[in-house]
């Protein structure tokens, strides 16, 4: 039985809003944020409530040509309920500067020491785009991505850390937090469950026999001005990303990560999952935008969440009537 | 004798709770098969517990029931996969046609034959017949 109905952007909830809504939402912020220099909760609530039910709220900060969007959401009870702000717009083009660099040469990917801090915008929402026939399924993974275009049940929704390429798909960004004298390189992705994953840079090897994790064990090298992170030992109770490409904990994944220049990071992935596919596949380049100030808050993913709700049954009718696990 | 119903109820709720504390725990997203599955068979009126164990390894479905002493393997796994169709440009994906997903597994000289529910959720689940020699009856387990 149908409970309740509710309009969301075609495919896939709200957590694939689209580009017109985010546009829509990203301005009206602005718009609240310029005029009045409050966040009126009206505006905080338009923008969280698309999209932190679902995990792409970041998409309204990109959205913003003026780059104001910054429009603190706390209290935000829109629809999503979540406790968004948009981002700093991906329209407010600013020169693009070399790359930052440490003393040692090796590029910076997160903030530069004595600079405003700043994050990654969302930027690698669906793995297989531009390729989706050319990716080796296995029949039941096939099946399973078809299922999930249906029916949403991804654990991001309810909280779960998820690791891999689903670090950078976060509603309100990703930053890199670089501890050279560790050797470590901390990925840090808000609107998610306030968690992070460690990248080890000290070459090490993999131990045997690694407990699976939803953010599994990272090592890292540089290959140049790429940095190459595989990561091992994952266990199944994530998406790699918003469309749920399946895998399995058998996934070897292999991340090329390259900050071309100041505002710009190109992300590849080599998904090696035989549990999953047929073959090895490597994902088209994505590009991540850098946000200038956008720094990490608080983000209680558990507070207000209507994300599962939204995510149970058809996207545009709620099911309240089936089980839920979280 | 109202205490103890009290205390059937009680211990019921507790049951419950602990199944389904049980289920949130162990979530998986992978191989929809992969996992514990816990439920019950008939027999005419008479029902009894089964707890199926599957294991994908990239190829192959292997398993056992009823862990412990009196534990059997199963012999053959089988998912047929009826594919869906993707709804139509530009309409919602929920128009689209879901795939279907068919298990069959044979264990001990029984062939049991479901369907899986919900076969992207945590709490999946599958339901069908069983059949063993000339006697038959149906069959419901959820993934834990």
């Amino acid at each position: 039985m149908k409970t309740r109905s509710t309009k969301l952007p075609p495919e896939g909830g709200s957590h694939r809003l689209n580009s017109a809504a985010a546009i829509t939402a990203s301005v009206a912020l602005a718009i609240v944020v310029g005029a009045s220099g409050v966040f009126a909760q009206a505006g905080g609530g338009a923008a969280a409530g698309q999209g932190a039910a679902a995990g792409q709220g970041a998409a309204a900060g990109q959205g913003a040509a003026a780059g104001q969007g910054r429009a603190a959401g706390g209290g935000a009870q829109g629809r999503g309920g979540g406790q968004g702000r948009g981002g700093q717009g991906r329209g407010a083009a600013a020169p693009s500067l070399p790359t930052p660099r440490w003393p040692d040469g090796k590029p910076i990917l997160g903030s530069v020491p004595g600079q405003p801090v700043g994050g990654w915008g969302a930027g690698v929402t669906t793995l297989p785009q531009g390729q989706f026939e050319k990716i080796p399924f296995q029949p039941w993974a096939r099946a399973v991505y078809d299922m999930r275009q249906i029916d949403q049940f991804e654990p991001h929704t309810r909280c779960k850390a998820s690791g891999v390429s689903r670090q950078f798909s976060t509603p309100y960004g990703t930053e890199f937090v670089e501890a050279p004298d560790l050797q470590r390189l901390y990925i840090m992705d808000n609107g998610g469950p306030n968690s992070y994953r460690i990248i080890y840079l000290d070459g090490r090897s993999f131990p045997e026999n690694i407990p699976p994790t939803n953010y599994g064990y990272s090592i890292g090298h540089w290959d140049g001005d790429t940095l190459v992170v595989e990561t091992r030992g994952l266990n199944e109770k994530f998406w790699m990303d918003t469309r749920g490409t399946p895998h399995t904990a058998q996934l070897k994944f292999t991340e090329r990560i390259t900050r071309s220049d100041m505002n710009t990071l190109r992300y590849q992935a080599t998904i090696d999952d035989p549990g999953a596919y047929t073959a090895p596949w490597t994902t088209t380049d994505f590009t991540l935008r850098w946000r200038p100030g956008d720094e990490l808050f608080e983000y209680i993913c558990q507070q207000a969440n209507q994300g599962p709700t939204l995510m149970i049954g058809s996207q545009d009718e709620v099911d309240n009537t089936r089980f839920f696990v979280p | 004798m109202r205490i103890s119903h009290l205390r059937t109820r009680l211990c019921r709720v507790v049951v419950a709770a602990a199944v389904l504390i049980a289920a949130a725990v162990s979530a998986q997203e992978g191989h929809p098969l992969a996992g514990t599955w816990y439920g019950d068979y008939t027999t005419g009126k008479q029902a009894t517990d089964i707890t199926v164990i599957m294991k994908w390894d990239g190829k192959s479905i292997t398993g056992s029931i009823n862990p412990g002493p009196n534990s059997k393997p199963l012999t053959s796994v089988v998912m047929d996969i009826t594919p869906g169709k993707p709804a139509p440009q530009g309409q919602q994906s929920t128009s689209g046609t879901p795939p279907v997903f068919k298990v069959r597994f044979d264990v001990d000289g029984i062939t049991f034959d479901g369907t899986l529910k919900n076969p992207v959720a945590g709490n999946r689940q599958l339901t069908g017949t069983w059949k063993r020699g000339n006697q038959s009856g149906t069959f419901h387990i959820r993934r834990v």
